[in-house]
């Protein structure tokens, strides 16, 4: 309603609008090429539209993907305990060790005071490899197996144990049983701490020779040096007697 | 108040066609060019607002709507505002202007705005917070 008399003021208002007209002449025209450029750059928007749902499908699989197997990391992994890699990572184990059972000792209790008194410093004065041979049941733990943090092995085992070769390994943790762990009952167990420089062949010191090791070897090369010379002569002797002969 | 030339151009619009589109520059952009030119003097940035426009126009077709204005007063909205904007930033001093143009007109994130003006994102981020006030207040300035 209020439309329509604004509509013929503009109607009759012819100079107004030749106004317009020229000031709409004056403006710059339109560039022939603006409308290939916007349809260009609309592909190119397109384009990278595209591109980006192509990344963001892509992308949620992969994140699914890693969700799935972080999950199954989770779940199958085994616990913590079970673990295998204490000693070959060269970290402190501890290793239950079984106190060697004492049952010979039992009736030596029942013997009166006296004797006793008279075999206890014999028992201290044992040297440590006669200890080894007594204390057959001690579980030694091997550096390889892949079970040291067992408490209880099994009876063959023991036995692999009781003609256990590396002595030296058995001697400490032995002489470590010996001074770090007070007396325990008898079946219960003592907790050792082994690491690897408890075997003899990862110790460092063992990969250099011992003085006495260079003075055999300067020993026997000396030897071998002399034997050698006095085959040269007899050599050269030999072929002295050989010419006088001719 | 929409013919059915227009339906089918809107309904074309929507499907994302590019024959639809074709058609829509052709039917309204001289219109929108004059309008663009008449408040921004320079053609270069005519041109870009022009640009702008119809590409704003193809990616919020699914906005418009037929019951409140035609296809044409909705363009022509669209032309005045960014016009507007772009006659708004003038007035704004290098840094803000530069600001604003990184993050609105080349779609830089505010990490790399941070990066290219060697200063903390935070301070880009509350930098920009302030631009967009003083930029409000410059166009209704402009308006009045």
């Amino acid at each position: 309603m209020k439309e329509d008399p604004i509509e013929t003021l503009r109607q009759q208002d012819t100079n107004l609008r030749d106004a317009i007209k020229l000031e709409e002449e004056a403006l710059p025209p339109m560039p022939a090429d603006l409308n290939a450029r916007l349809m260009q750059r609309v592909e190119e928007e397109r384009a990278k539209e595209v591109a980006k749902r192509r990344r963001v499908r892509m992308f949620w699989p992969l994140v699914a993907a890693a969700c799935v197997a972080a999950l199954i990391a989770v779940f199958l992994t085994p616990p913590k305990g079970t673990l295998e890699d204490g000693m070959s990572a060269g970290k402190p184990v501890a290793v239950k060790v079984d106190k060697p059972k004492r049952e010979k000792e039992v009736p030596q209790v029942e013997v009166p005071q006296k004797a006793t008194q008279t075999e206890a410093p014999q028992r201290i004065s044992i040297p440590s490899e006669e200890k080894v041979a007594e204390q057959p049941k001690m579980k030694r733990p091997a550096a390889t197996t892949s079970r040291p943090l067992l408490a209880q092995k099994p009876v063959a085992e023991k036995a692999v144990a009781e003609n256990a070769v590396a002595e030296e390994a058995v001697a400490v943790v032995e002489s470590s049983t010996e001074q770090s762990i007070p007396e325990t009952p008898r079946g219960e167990m003592a907790t050792v701490t082994l690491t690897e420089r408890d075997i003899p062949i990862t110790r460092p010191e063992n990969y250099q020779y011992t003085p006495e090791e260079i003075a055999l070897m300067k020993k026997q090369a000396n030897e071998a040096y002399l034997k050698w010379v006095e085959l040269e002569l007899e050599i050269s002797k030999y072929t002295l007697e050989k010419m006088a002969q001719k | 108040m929409v013919t059915d030339i227009e339906t089918n151009l809107i309904e074309g619009l929507r499907e994302h066609s590019p024959k639809a589109q074709q058609m829509m520059v052709e039917r309204y952009g001289r219109h929108v060019f004059s309008q663009v030119v008449r408040l921004l003097p320079s053609v270069e940035d005519a041109e870009e607002v022009y640009q702008d426009v119809f590409l704003k126009v193809f990616l919020n077709i699914n906005r418009y709507d037929e019951e409140k204005a035609s296809l044409k007063s909705w363009v022509s909205r669209i032309a005045y505002n960014e016009s507007m904007i772009r006659a708004a930033l003038k007035h704004l001093p290098p840094e803000e202007r530069s600001l604003i143009t990184m993050f609105y007109y080349e779609e830089m994130s505010v990490k790399d705005i941070a990066y290219v003006t060697d200063s903390p994102p935070n301070t880009i981020a509350s930098k920009l917070f302030r631009t967009r006030k003083k930029l409000c207040k410059i166009i209704q300035m402009i308006q009045s």
